[in-house]
């Protein structure tokens, strides 16, 4: 079992990744705002559009998608998947991806804890 | 040849100052913070202009007009679009109120004294109703850029400060776009065969109203999921589109886009993403504005600069005594009440103060037009610099330590 | 229905203000930026509707120039398209680029044989097919006035190279639609590039016989020996140049692609312009350098030579519809109904011996290779596209033959618009069947999220 994590730059790709990973298969993931600590430390010094600034201070502007998935071999997939999506996450400001492995899962699908 | 020189070179340098300035480094006071403002770009044009290096030549700048028009469209649905009523709501009606009679104070302040000025040189021109209200409305804009990165410097209670001047340049840059939008209406163009012949309140209702079928038509062709470059495309096209019909029509694109970007921000659930999407270049957009802007600067004569340092002289001194009258009555809950003095704060004038001397100089005060628009586009300008110079003491003023 | 809507009011409100203000339609503030923000959001509505009802949108998008533009409601006159002609440059100068991009070394060896068969079979066949046709039917039918041997011979060679022509462009645009990926698409893509290459070089060596033949107006015929393969060394040497400035970038920089990408791709018309002039003055003929092929081959040695492709194949699909949109919407403005008109049964006919070539030739060649007979199918239907280097090499033979020529000119227009018309939907077609198709057959995400 895989924890896998892909922190988007933003959400511009958010539709389609979810769009793909539904394609292949992964068809649960939960998404969580966030905001990268240098977003959240430096200040947006915006020219035309202050008021946003103002008005909605430091919003929560990148997306987390988190998804667990059962096998090794459809993470792979996943991965992959999401890499192609993005345009290749190497080419820069498309966020991270990562996996962790799982030891532990509740879930109203699995099997209840012994005890 | 020298099109794709300027042109390539003025990419390049938009490209480049964007990564320079704008960042967050702290900058050594007045000279470096003119330097990080990015409004060293207008002296960057001006070198670039006529007046010098000739690189930036009339024929060239006469063939990126149809840009400035799709950017002024830009930058107006990128202004409408923040203007969201429930997040405008924070702020109480009364805030809104004090800061609309501190802009009204303002804009009759530097009409008075101006109109006295320019008279003695203008006495009987015919554009010189035109000339003084194009200043006194800009006068209204304030960089807000500058605000954010003097409160850099600053210490944490007097951060609030700078919220608060931000706010009121923010409602200012409002109503700025909203009065330039109605003052387009009394020009109307010689060119072409452009501009309806309609009264300048006619004119205003109709891009209020073709603002909003533009919001319309976007939220329509939002409301289905798309990829990033099917939006792309659609903000794209709807700003050329709205852009070249507010050209043809003689009214202004950022009113226009203003009212447009208002439908999106209240009526969809997408104007986030489209908020982004508008950011994506802001920057560069500006940084090209700023070179344009200063490649049309003229300082022929010594009455540009007698009448530029005479128009920065009267704004501040007008938003000094408007911002000792209303603006501290506009924020009622605060827990340090601000200072008397906060309308010096406010005295940068670049951001929208040059995309509106832009809109300026495309729609009305073309060099075909009388001398008097031409030099009101020049102190324009020049007061823009002069004011960027002196607003670091105005900052420092409003903000030092008791 | 949202869709029409929005189109609805667009040419409303363009009609309204066309009707109001006819003059003002003559200045390039309106033209570059009404105008042009017009026909991209009409045509990018028009593409949706016909994505729907199953056909490939950039068949929308001609429709929607076809439709618009001055033969049809005249919403654009040809005056006002000039202004707007250095937009259709870059958009070729970036599908070129995208174009050489897709083709990766690696993927293309594994099928060399399918490759090297196409590229030998169709043009053999293709050509032969059309010139037979030409030099023993046509004189019979009386379209042309009557020609002696030696100059029926080369016309016939000259159209039977135009018709080797495919439209790189459109077979990109279709494989970017459909989201395809695999060795099909990738070997139709190949096929297409180096027949272009092959169409260029054979036409010119045909027109140079013309000039040697004695009859036609073209000058400095003998040159042309020395001016093609000097334009074609250049082009791919400048190509090289690029590729490796636009890896250093890669390197070094690596953002902002979108504003590079269009530097360069001004850069790169610009220069080609440029460059005819300065060719002229310093060795005394203009040599024409290909933007298509510089671009192209740029695109080529970044992927394969200098590695550094994927940045620009991402920054490329981020902003590709735009411009298939304004450059598919343009070139349905130029396609001539009126050729159609006058001569469609002949070009029907043209066009369908030709299609006839290109079946044999796709059908003969996977025989060759023991190929199933489906895909002999599949490849016939997407070899059909015609385009923008056919209409310019077509545009050169009423220069060549004053009599006649501008008769074989219209009919060669309105069989460009049947291939144009016909070519990507056929295509579109041989995508979704060879299962390469992606982003086809997808079913709505919210059915099958909850099936």
């Amino acid at each position: 079992m895989w924890l896998l994590v892909y922190i988007l730059n933003g959400d511009r790709y958010l539709t389609e990744v979810l769009e793909e990973l539904l394609e292949i298969g992964v068809t649960g993931a939960s998404i969580l705002d966030s905001v990268g600590m240098l977003h959240f430390l430096s200040q947006e010094i915006p020219i035309f559009a202050g008021f946003r600034s103002i008005l909605k201070g430091t919003k929560p502007y990148n997306k987390i998608v988190i998804s667990v998935i059962g096998d090794e071999q459809r993470l792979e997939q996943a991965l992959a998947t999401i890499d192609r999506t993005v345009g290749g996450i190497a080419n820069g400001k498309r966020g991270i991806l990562f996996s962790l492995p799982l030891e532990h899962l509740i879930s109203p699908e699995t099997k209840p804890l012994p005890g | 040849m020298k099109t794709i020189a300027a042109i390539l070179f003025l990419a390049v340098l938009a490209l480049a100052g964007h990564r320079k300035s704008f960042v967050k480094v702290l900058p050594s006071r007045a000279a470096s913070f003119f330097f990080l403002t990015g409004t060293e770009f207008l002296l960057v044009g001006y070198l670039l202009g006529d007046s010098f290096l000739g690189i930036l030549d009339a024929a060239t700048l006469d063939q990126v007009r149809p840009f400035l028009i799709v950017g002024l469209g830009w930058i107006g649905l990128l202004a409408g679009i923040q203007l969201e009523w429930k997040a405008l709501g924070m702020f109480g009606r009364t805030s809104y109120l004090w800061i609309l009679l501190y802009g009204c104070c303002v804009l009759f302040l530097v009409s008075v004294g101006l109109y006295g000025l320019f008279h003695i040189w203008f006495p009987s021109d015919p554009q010189l109703g035109l000339a003084v209200a194009v200043l006194a409305v800009t006068a209204l804009c304030t960089a807000q850029a500058s605000i954010a990165l003097w409160m850099q410097h600053v210490s944490k209670q007097k951060r609030p400060l700078g919220l608060m001047l931000q706010f009121v340049s923010s409602v200012n840059d409002v109503i700025a776009i909203v009065l330039f939008g109605l003052l387009v209406g009394f020009y109307q163009p010689a060119q072409g065969g452009i501009g309806l012949p309609l009264l300048p309140l006619q004119k205003f209702v109709l891009s209020l109203l073709l603002g909003a079928l533009m919001g319309l038509l976007l939220l329509i062709l939002f409301r289905r999921r798309l990829g990033e470059v099917d939006k792309v495309l659609i903000v794209i096209g709807l700003v050329l589109f709205g852009g070249g019909m507010a050209y043809l029509l003689g009214i202004s694109p950022l009113l226009l886009h203003l009212v447009a970007g208002m439908v999106l921000a209240n009526l969809s659930l997408k104007s986030e993403e489209t908020f982004q999407l508008l950011m994506c270049i802001e920057r560069p957009l500006y940084l090209i504005f700023l070179m344009i802007a200063g490649a049309y600067l003229r300082i022929g004569s010594p009455l540009v600069v007698l009448l530029a340092v005479a128009y920065a002289l009267i704004r501040a001194l007008s938003q000094g005594v408007a911002g000792r009258v209303f603006l501290r009555r506009a924020f009622p809950d605060a827990e340090n009440p601000p200072t008397r003095a906060l309308g010096w704060g406010l005295t940068s004038q670049a951001g929208l103060g040059v995309a509106l001397a832009v809109h300026f100089h495309l729609w009305i005060a073309d060099p075909s037009s009388l001398p008097i628009l031409n030099i009101t586009f020049s102190v324009l300008l020049l007061a823009i610099l002069l004011n960027e110079l002196i607003s670091p003491f105005g900052l420092a003023y409003v903000t030092k330590e008791k | 229905m949202t869709h029409l809507f929005v189109l609805i009011v667009l040419v409303l409100l363009q009609g309204l203000l066309l009707k109001g203000f006819p003059q003002a339609f003559s200045l390039v503030e309106v033209q570059l930026t009404l105008n042009f923000g017009f026909l991209l959001l009409a045509a990018y509505l028009f593409g949706e509707w016909t994505a729907r009802i199953r056909l490939p949108k950039l068949t929308g998008y001609l429709f929607a120039g076809i439709l618009l533009g001055p033969d049809v409601l005249g919403y654009f006159s040809r005056e006002s398209l000039v202004s707007l002609g250095f937009i259709d440059e870059l958009a070729l100068a970036f599908i070129a680029l995208s174009a050489g991009l897709e083709l990766r070394m690696q993927d293309l060896r594994k099928q060399w044989r399918v490759l090297s068969g196409l590229i030998v079979g169709i043009p053999v066949t293709v050509f032969c097919t059309i010139f037979s046709f030409l030099y023993f039917a046509l004189p019979q039918l009386g379209l042309l006035p009557a020609l002696p041997p030696a100059q029926r011979w080369i016309l016939a060679a000259l159209l039977g190279t135009l018709a080797i022509a495919r439209s790189p462009s459109s077979t990109l645009a279709v494989i970017k639609e459909c989201k395809a990926r695999g060795e099909f698409s990738e070997s139709v893509l190949c096929v297409t590039v180096v027949m272009d290459i092959l169409v260029i070089i054979l036409f010119s060596l045909f027109l140079t016989l013309v000039g040697a033949t004695g009859t036609a107006a073209v000058t400095h015929a003998d040159d042309l020996w020395v001016k093609i393969p000097a334009e074609l060394a250049l082009s791919l040497l400048l190509g090289f140049f690029l590729a490796w400035f636009m890896s250093v970038y890669v390197k070094y920089i690596k953002t902002e692609g979108i504003f590079f990408l269009l530097c360069v791709a001004f850069l790169v018309t610009r220069l080609t312009h440029a460059f005819a002039g300065t060719s002229e003055a310093v060795i005394g003929f203009s040599l024409h350098l290909e933007p298509l092929l510089i671009c192209m081959s740029a695109g080529f040695f970044l992927q394969n030579l200098f590695k550094k492709g994927a940045f620009y194949e991402t920054t490329i699909d981020q902003s590709f519809l735009p411009i298939f949109v304004v450059f598919f919407a343009l070139a349905g403005t130029g396609l001539s109904l009126e050729a159609l008109g006058s001569m469609w049964q002949w070009a029907m006919l043209y066009a369908g011996i030709r299609i006839l070539g290109v079946f044999l030739a796709c059908h003969g060649t996977m025989r060759v290779l023991g190929a199933p007979f489906r895909r002999g199918n599949l490849y016939g239907m997407s070899f059909i596209t015609q385009a923008g280097v056919s209409i310019g090499l077509a545009g050169l033979i009423p220069r060549s033959y004053p009599e006649g020529g501008e008769v074989l000119f219209t009919l060669l227009l309105a069989v460009i618009v049947i291939n144009q018309i016909v070519g990507p939907i056929a295509f579109k077609f041989a995508l979704v069947k060879s299962g390469e198709a992606k982003g086809v057959a997808r079913k709505p995400v919210g059915r099958s999220a909850r099936s």
